[in-house]
Order: structure tokens, then C-alpha cells, then sequence
């Protein structure tokens, strides 16, 4: 049959097809001997065979290859009969730069380093006596809000970390009316977290938090065995506080004005589903499964070296293939780390997650001030130093200006050091766009910010996480729901 | 089903020239009023009363020798107070231009085009018809104030260039509240200082609907035939949202199109997710349709896995979505949210499978040229 | 020529091996970047001559691999990272185009 005779067929418009293509910019990465993935510099990406890769690359892919359209569509090739491909590149490098509220201008407050914990993987708390040498004062407080309200940043968002915050509950409340005093003239987004135990959280705590639409963060470790052997507390009472705390904050504040963080410890790892269900049974539908942090006691306890790599993928494997069924099963529950890479490979946009950015997120998309008034480039920075080394402190609030800390060689030349685009073995990963780079971590780990990548623990647990999403989302029930995570 | 136009009505005039009218029943209008008006009676009786009136149209025939009488064709018979017609007395013939009670007016600007789409529902011409924008922006200075929508189409409108941004400026002015909705396939826009143009317009609602049919050129330049207009219409987008303007991206479900509807939809969702709506829409067995059926027709169901994933992917980039022309008991009950009771109530009809439907007023139903092709599964649904 | 530092070549029982490859081939660039990718398992040293390329191969202390894997191991390495050099070549100058229109100051799109 075919068209009537006033028509073209597909093939004279595809004549211009077999005078071969433009390869554009790509990487990849072997996740077995014949399977790759291909990924170009704005997140897209092809699943290739080894073979399939040389013909695309060595400029023999044929038109009529299955991948074909494929590549043109997602901008690995360019062929004669199009040029928009440069437009648009262009165009989404630029999106993909670009930040989205969620991650940007993250302010952390040490008000406190004092605890009524005594965890043994804690990095930074003190003792709860000696208020006046760990807690942040008024002076202090009041020039760190006005450093957060010169950042550029159209969004501002306040955390409040120790040690235990809410031992220091008066400089909070002064932190917030200062910053919505500001906030009159400036009209930023602004937005308030509070990370907590819990313990303290009294009536006047929830009344302000809900009067300020204040968003509260805890730690829940997992059942009650495990949470209290993590993080015990003198009464042994933690784990019940928690939940309490949870509870009062879901009816007093909402369900969606709170979440927990879980720490995996070499405990954890055995227990598993009862740390999810742990979630689920608090109605909580966000959980972030995060390996050990090595710094402060947590590397002195020799915490750290408990467990492995593959032990710590596995174990993260098997966390995401079981709330992966509860999802299927109706309930739903979003890993956040998962979520967050997820954005980054199946949208045109970037949550600049501190972690997972290149350059950098440290003191760009996350600074922190100390009780004593000094401004380090990130938490792990200021863990760093409790731990006696200085390297990432940018500053002090009452010796030095915006300019000062923020354009401080340090910081700068860390930033530029760490660009992943640059790093060896980095620079050629065809993962490097849901990747990042994490000087302070690297810098802790191997003495340099810049890491030797095949012996990191960051470059192995991003790059077997990274695979297994991939693998994922070849299965269509995992890809529905994990459709459902992107932020 | 109503149709828009007759040349069956007889028409005696003083002059042969095309006039523009607005009906009216109000034989009492005071005369300062009566100019650009035909009175609408059902039979002429005293036509001295009708003084001061353009033309008078009567529904039944009567002595013939008086001048600016039109008898009206019984296809026309529904005429009613505000619609605005064109009389084109040597040629008997009045079209319809505007209809109070219609879903949607469109205004038919051009039969030129610059595309020659395999699907296309009004096959273009090349010919000189200038007259019609002339006639259109005349129309629009006689509708009232307060109508919700105009559409434009054609053809190409902006192939019209000035007189195309004339007729834009036309409804601003008259109808300030009026939102326009432009049919266009965007390939002029590439052109930044057109786009800037429209921009100057400075409406507080119009949008421009293009269509996109693939993901890769050589595709979409086949279904349009035309070489170079994917880039075109991908510029075009690119420079109206560089200009702040709404785009809606439109795409035809054909069996040309429907295997890369995921991949399109992907595209959008990476490349244009800036877009304002994206509408995936059913083929009308119409115009070039018709002599391409066999290369054309698919039966929806067919189809409906892939325009699923299309949805699915478009929604994850949250990008507004709407399926147009497609029949409820066709689509999984989890399309229904974003099915579009599109038809025009002067093309749409329903057939005997739905008359004992459940949704049939949800269900925009078939185009009367369904006749021809529809699908083989239309069921009720209980 | 280049002493590739990953580990310091530590003096093991495991015994090095040597393997020689033709720069027509495999550029020094290429192996360099093989071999540090690889640096959990062994230490290499590259020296090159005319024409060729030789790699002293060191496993590390507590790799477990033995001579044909490492072998193979690289040889897959190799065969990526020419295939990397060759998208850059290919690449480069279109890589610059796009991130300066990226850059530009022209607006891109209205969001
Ligand atoms: S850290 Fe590892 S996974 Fe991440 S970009 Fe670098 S090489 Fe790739
Ligand atoms: S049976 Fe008719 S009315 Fe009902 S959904 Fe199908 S086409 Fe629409």
C-alpha cells in the first residue's frame, strides 16, 4: 500500500542519515563484560553491549541499528539531518547546573555541643555540665544570622544541630525571630529544621514549632535493642523518648513535619527489616540508610573499619529490595540517598546534595557555625576538627566578614582541587553526573581532597549503588516505584 | 452534527461583495444599532420594518425580488442571536464564523501551509485567500465581549505574517478578555524576531499549540514532509519560552507515530519540560487522512501500553497532560483523569454500543468521520 | 618514563610480571589511566622505548588475584580507556561549544 503518491516515504527523509554522525561528549562505565552504561554530561543514558559501544563510538552505528534513534534522541550522536542537539545540550548542562530549592543555602547552627547521649559512634558531644563553654551565645548567634542572610541563596534553611539543640532551646527561639526580623527586608524562602533526640521536646518546644512551622529531624537507629546499644542514653530510656517524640511531633505538627535518619553500625546489619519496619510502624515514609561517618570517635572506636564495602552495599541492597516491597505492597517509604541519585538520573534537574556534587557542595550549599562562633565548610568539617584538625575551618563570625570565609583560600582551593570533572579515574567515570566529589571525606580518609578514587569507600559505595539503581530500574515493578521517589 | 457552511441558500443582494453579520432576532433594534446586523426572522413579512439592517435572513422563503434577503439553507437553521456569518451573495453561500453556543470557535485564517502533514485534517492549498483574515478581524470587532476562547488555525496562521499579528492585536483590543489558543506548527517562531513579535502582543492568555511528532527528526520531518522542520519547530519552541509565551506541544496518535511515544515523551520531559501542556490526540479520519488510511490507522487499543508509558513518563517530569479525541471505554480507567471531552460539538456523534453507556457524558465520543474507522472495541461501559 | 604513585611499590612475595604493549596501540595516557584504575590490586611501573610500552606489574600485598586475572584485568582496562581517549578525541572541541552556550550570558530560556 504505502502513502498515497503525493507523499515521501520515512526512507527518502533518512537519506541523510547515512553520511555517518557527530559523536558528542559521552562517558561510560562496565557494569559486567557486556553490559555498559553510557552517560552524557547532562544525566542521560543508553544501556549498551560492548559491542554496541565500539560501533558508537568508532562512527559505525547504522542507522537501522535498534540504538540508533536512541542515541540521537538523547543526544549521543548528531547526524546531518539535525543541529539542535548543541541547543539543547546547552540548554539542559545549564538546568542541571542550576539549583533547585530543596538542597541550597543550608545554614547549620551549633547552638549546643552538650548531650544528654552518650553514643559511641558521636563524633563531637560534651558532657551535659559546662553550659557556658558549649553553648552558642546571643553575640555569637546574632552575626552567624546575618552571614546566612549574604548568601546569595534565594532560599535560606536554618538547621539546628549539636550536640542536643534543644539543651540550648532560648538561643532558637532568639536565631528565629532575628532571622524573621531580617527576613522582612530580604524575602527569602525561608525554612527552619531542628535535629533532635528528642528528650527535651516539652510542650513550649511543639507550641513554637508549630507557630513557626518549624520542620523537626531525629535519629532512629532501629528497634529498641539496637537503638539503645547505638546511641545509649544514662536511664537507658532512649529508644522510648524517641518514639514519644515522634509521636507528639506527628499528632501536634503533622505527619509530614518530621523524619529520621538511621546510622548503620556492624549491629545493624544484621537486623535489617526490623530497623524498616521499625519505620513503618512509626508511619514514618522517609529513611535514609547511612553508613558510618569516619570521623570523630567513630574512626577512634575503630567503628568504621567493622565493616566493609561489600558488607555495607549489601546490606544496603537488601534495605532497598525490601521497602521496595512495602512500596509494592501499598505503603509508601522513600530512601532518600536512593531518591536523590534517582532525581539525578531520570530528570533534567540536580537536588545539590551537598555529597553528590561536583563541584563540591561544602560551603556552598552547606556551611555551619559552631557554638563558639567559627564557620566550617560542612558538618564533617567541624567533626574533623573536634577531632584536632583545622584544615576546613573557614573563619570565625566575630574576626572575619562574608568575603573572608567565604572566598578563603581554603575553601576555594578545595572546591577547585576536588572537581570531579578533574579528578583522575573520575574524569573518565560514566557515572560522574550522579556522582560527586567529597574532598573533606577523602581529605579525613586518605590525607588529600582530591582521593585516590579506586581505594575510596565513597567512589565503591556510589559506584555499586549507582549499578544496582540501574539494575533496578531494568525491572518494571522496582522502576514504578522507584519512579515514585524522584524528588 | 452541524455544519458550518451552505451555498444552498438563496441570496439577493445590491452588491456581490462578502459582507460580515452578526445575527440578531431583535427586530426592534434602534436603528444607530442595525448596521453589520442581519435580522433573523422565520418569514419575511413587513419589510419596511426591517429598515436600517444589513441584510435580513429569513428561515422561509418568500418573494424573491427584494433586495439584502437571504433564504436561509435548513443546514443553517440553527443560527441563533450573536453568531457572525459571512455572506457571500453570488455564490449563495454563508459561512459560519463565530457561534455563541459552540464549545470552541476556531477562526480558519489560511489554507497555505508550509507543511504537508500525512494525517492532515485540512489538506493545505496554495492559494491566494488573503481576504480571509481581512473578513475574520472584521468578525471579531462584532463579537461580544466576554467570550472565553478563541482558537485560530488553518493552514499556517503565521504564515500570514503582519495581518497574522493584526488579527492577534484585533482580539486584544476588542475582546480583552479573551483567551487565544493558536494552532500552529511553530517552524516561523525559529525566527527570534518573530517570537519577540508575538511577544509584543503582551496577551495575558495565549498559547501557542505545536506539534511534535518524534523524538528524532527524520521522523517528525517525514510526518510533516517537510526537510528541516523538527529543528525548525524545536527553535521555535526554544525562542517562545525564551519570550515568555505558552506553548503547548501537540502530538497526533497514528501508527506513524505511536512506537516512539515513550522516547517523545522522554524528549519532552528532558528537552521542553518547560512547556505548558502537552495533548495527545487521537486521528481524525479526515483530509489526507483518509487517502493514507492503510498507513495511518491503528486501532487505539493497540496502542494504549505505549500512551500509557507516555503519560506516566510526561507526568514524572510534571509536565500538564490531556489525551483529546479518544473514547473513554478505549483508555484504562487510570487515563480517565486526563481524557478531554474534545470533539467539537459540531463534528462529535456517539453510536449504538453507547447507548447504554455509564459514561457517556463523560465521553467526548466519535468525529462523524468515524464512520469511516473507529475502533473495533468500542464497548459500553456499565 | 612515568612512576605511577599509588601505593608505593611494596616488596611482596607475590612476584611482579612484566607485559609489553605497542604504542601504536595503546597511548602512555591510556595505560597510565589503566593501571591507576587498578591500583587496589597492583603497582605498576611504565617505561616506554621507541615503539613500545612495558609495564613492571606489582600486586599489592593482600591481593588475592592471580597473574591471568590481573592480566585480564588490564587488558579490559586497557581496551576502555582507548576507547575513552578515542570519544575525547572525537569530542573535545563540541564539548568546549556546549559548555560555553551553557555559560553564555544569553538567556537561554525563559523558566
Ligand atoms: S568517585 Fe568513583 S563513582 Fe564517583 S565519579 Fe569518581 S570514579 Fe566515578
Ligand atoms: S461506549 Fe461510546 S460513550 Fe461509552 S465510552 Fe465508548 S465511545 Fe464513549
Amino acid at each position: 500500500m504505502g502513502l498515497s503518491n503525493k507523499f515521501k516515504d520515512l526512507e527518502s527523509y533518512s537519506e541523510v542519515l547515512s553520511d555517518g554522525y557527530q559523536l558528542l561528549p559521552f562517558a561510560f562505565h562496565k557494569i559486567s563484560p557486556d553490559k555498559y552504561i553510557a552517560t552524557n554530561i547532562v544525566g542521560e543514558y543508553l544501556t549498551v553491549s560492548r559491542d554496541t559501544l565500539k560501533l558508537l563510538v568508532n562512527g559505525t552505528l547504522l542507522p537501522s541499528h535498534p540504538i540508533y534513534n536512541d542515541a540521537k534522541s538523547k543526544h549521543f550522536i548528531m547526524d546531518r539531518d539535525s543541529d539542535t542537539a548543541l541547543d539543547l545540550l546547552a540548554l539542559k548542562y545549564r538546568t542541571k547546573q542550576h539549583p533547585i530549592s530543596e538542597f541550597t543555602g543550608l545554614h547549620i547552627f551549633v547552638v549546643s555541643l552538650r548531650c544528654d547521649y552518650t553514643c559511641k559512634y558521636c563524633q563531637v558531644s560534651r558532657k551535659m555540665e559546662d553550659v557556658d563553654k558549649f553553648d552558642m551565645s546571643e553575640e555569637t548567634a546574632r552575626k552567624a544570622v546575618a552571614l546566612a542572610f549574604e548568601s546569595p541563596s534565594k532560599s535560606i534553611k536554618i538547621e539546628f544541630q549539636g550536640g542536643e539543640p534543644l539543651l540550648n532551646f532560648p538561643i532558637i527561639k532568639f536565631i528565629v525571630s532575628e532571622s524573621l526580623t531580617l527576613n522582612i527586608k530580604e524575602n527569602r524562602v525561608l525554612q527552619f529544621v531542628i535535629t533532635s533526640n528528642l528528650t527535651f521536646l516539652s510542650e513550649e518546644v511543639l507550641a513554637f514549632c508549630k507557630l513557626h512551622n518549624i520542620y523537626i529531624s531525629t535519629s532512629l537507629d532501629g528497634p529498641e535493642s539496637i537503638h539503645n546499644k547505638n546511641r545509649p542514653r544514662p536511664n537507658k530510656d532512649g529508644y522510648q523518648k524517641t518514639i514519644d517524640g515522634i509521636r507528639a511531633v506527628q499528632s501536634e505538627l503533622g505527619k509530614d513535619r518530621i523524619a529520621a535518619l538511621m546510622t548503620t553500625t556492624s549491629e545493624s546489619l544484621s537486623n535489617l527489616e526490623g530497623i524498616v519496619d521499625e519505620y513503618v510502624q512509626n508511619d514514618l515514609h522517609a529513611i535514609f540508610l547511612r553508613p558510618l561517618s569516619p570521623y570523630g570517635f567513630a574512626i577512634k572506636t575503630k567503628q568504621v573499619e567493622k565493616y566493609n564495602v561489600d558488607k555495607w552495599s549489601n546490606f544496603f541492597k537488601q534495605g532497598l529490595e525490601y521497602i521496595i516491597k512495602l512500596n509494592r505492597a501499598g505503603y509508601f517509604l522513600r530512601e532518600q540517598y536512593t531518591s536523590i541519585i534517582l532525581t539525578k538520573i531520570l530528570t533534567p534537574t540536580d537536588p545539590k546534595y551537598v555529597d553528590l556534587q561536583s563541584p563540591s557542595g561544602i560551603g556552598i550549599s552547606a556551611v555551619v557555625y559552631n557554638y563558639d562562633g567559627d564557620v566550617y565548610a560542612s558538618d564533617e568539617a567541624r567533626m574533623l576538627k573536634e577531632m584536632g584538625d583545622e584544615k576546613f575551618k573557614l573563619g570565625n563570625v566575630h574576626t572575619d566578614d562574608y568575603i573572608e570565609l567565604f572566598s578563603s583560600d581554603i575553601l576555594l582551593d578545595t572546591l577547585e582541587e576536588s572537581i570531579a570533572e578533574s579528578a583522575p579515574m573520575c574524569s573518565d567515570c560514566g557515572l560522574i553526573t550522579y556522582c560527586g566529589s567529597d574532598p573533606v571525606y577523602h581529605y579525613a580518609t586518605q590525607g588529600d581532597v582530591v582521593g585516590k578514587k579506586p581505594l575510596s569507600f565513597y567512589c565503591k559505595k556510589n559506584t555499586s549503588i549507582i549499578e544496582h539503581i540501574f539494575e533496578l530500574l531494568e525491572d518494571p515493578g522496582s522502576r514504578k516505584v522507584l519512579e515514585s521517589w524522584v524528588l | 452534527m452541524i455544519k458550518l457552511h451552505s451555498n444552498k441558500n438563496i441570496i439577493t443582494s445590491s452588491s456581490d461583495a462578502p459582507l460580515i453579520l452578526k445575527i440578531t432576532k431583535k427586530y426592534d433594534l434602534p436603528k444607530i444599532l442595525r448596521s453589520k446586523r442581519a435580522l433573523l426572522v422565520d418569514s419575511v413579512t413587513d419589510i419596511n420594518a426591517y429598515d436600517g439592517f444589513d441584510m435580513v435572513i429569513s428561515r422561509n422563503k418568500l418573494d424573491s425580488k427584494v433586495h439584502n434577503v437571504a433564504y436561509l439553507s435548513d443546514d443553517l437553521n440553527y443560527l441563533d442571536e450573536g453568531d457572525i456569518v459571512r455572506v457571500t451573495p453570488n455564490s449563495s453561500d454563508i459561512r459560519v464564523l463565530y457561534r455563541v453556543n459552540a464549545s470552541a470557535n476556531f477562526l480558519f485564517v489560511t489554507e497555505r501551509c508550509n507543511s504537508f502533514c500525512i494525517m492532515c485534517s485540512q489538506p493545505p492549498r496554495d492559494v491566494n485567500d488573503g481576504h480571509l483574515v481581512e473578513e475574520l478581524i472584521e468578525a471579531v470587532s462584532l463579537i461580544d465581549i466576554g467570550e472565553r476562547e478563541l482558537g485560530i488555525t488553518g493552514g499556517e496562521p503565521t504564515l500570514l505574517g503582519d495581518r497574522f499579528f493584526a488579527l492577534l492585536q484585533a482580539i486584544k483590543s476588542n475582546l480583552p478578555t479573551t483567551s487565544i489558543h493558536v494552532l500552529t506548527n511553530g517552524r516561523t517562531f525559529a525566527d527570534p524576531l518573530l517570537a519577540k513579535q508575538i511577544s509584543e502582543i503582551d496577551h495575558y492568555d495565549l498559547m501557542l499549540g505545536i506539534p511534535l511528532y518524534s523524538d528524532v527528526s527524520h521522523i517528525h520531518d517525514f510526518v510533516v514532509q517537510a526537510d528541516g522542520a523538527f529543528d525548525e519547530t524545536i527553535r521555535g519552541i526554544l525562542n517562545l519560552k525564551r519570550h515568555s509565551q505558552k506553548v503547548e506541544i501537540r502530538v497526533v496518535l497514528h501508527k506513524q507515530t505511536y512506537d516512539r511515544l515513550p522516547q517523545l515523551a522522554e524528549f519532552i520531559g528532558r528537552n521542553l519540560q518547560f512547556v505548558d501542556h502537552v495533548a495527545l490526540m487521537g486521528l481524525e479520519i479526515t483530509g489526507f487522512t483518509r487517502a493514507n488510511l492503510e498507513e495511518l490507522w491503528i486501532d487505539p487499543l493497540e496502542y494504549m501500553d505505549k500512551l500509557s508509558e507516555a503519560v506516566e513518563i510526561l507526568a514524572r517530569f510534571k509536565i500538564h497532560t490531556s489525551i483529546y479525541n479518544l473514547q473513554r471505554c478505549l483508555l484504562p480507567r487510570h487515563l480517565w483523569g486526563i481524557a478531554v471531552k474534545s470533539i467539537s460539538d459540531w463534528k462529535n456523534k456517539y453510536y449504538e454500543e453507547c447507548d447504554n453507556c455509564a459514561e457517556k457524558h463523560n465521553c467526548g465520543g466519535f468525529f462523524a468521520s468515524s464512520d469511516i474507522k473507529r475502533s473495533d472495541n468500542i464497548a459500553a461501559i456499565k | 618514563m612515568g612512576f605511577i604513585h599509588m601505593n608505593d611499590v611494596i616488596i611482596t612475595d607475590r612476584s611482579p610480571f612484566e607485559l609489553e604493549l605497542s604504542l601504536e596501540v595503546y597511548s602512555l595516557e591510556t595505560c597510565k589511566k589503566a593501571c591507576y584504575a587498578l591500583m587496589e590490586f597492583v603497582s605498576c611501573k611504565i617505561s616506554t622505548s621507541s615503539d613500545k610500552l612495558l609495564i613492571e606489574v606489582h600486586p599489592t600485598p593482600d591481593c588475592t588475584k592471580g597473574e591471568e586475572e590481573l592480566k585480564a584485568l588490564l587488558f579490559d582496562e586497557l581496551l576502555d580507556y582507548s576507547l575513552r581517549e578515542t570519544i575525547a578525541e572525537k569530542t573535545d572541541s563540541i564539548r568546549t561549544l556546549i559548555l560555553s552556550n551553557a555559560f553564555s550570558k544569553s538567556k537561554l530560556v525563559d523558566s
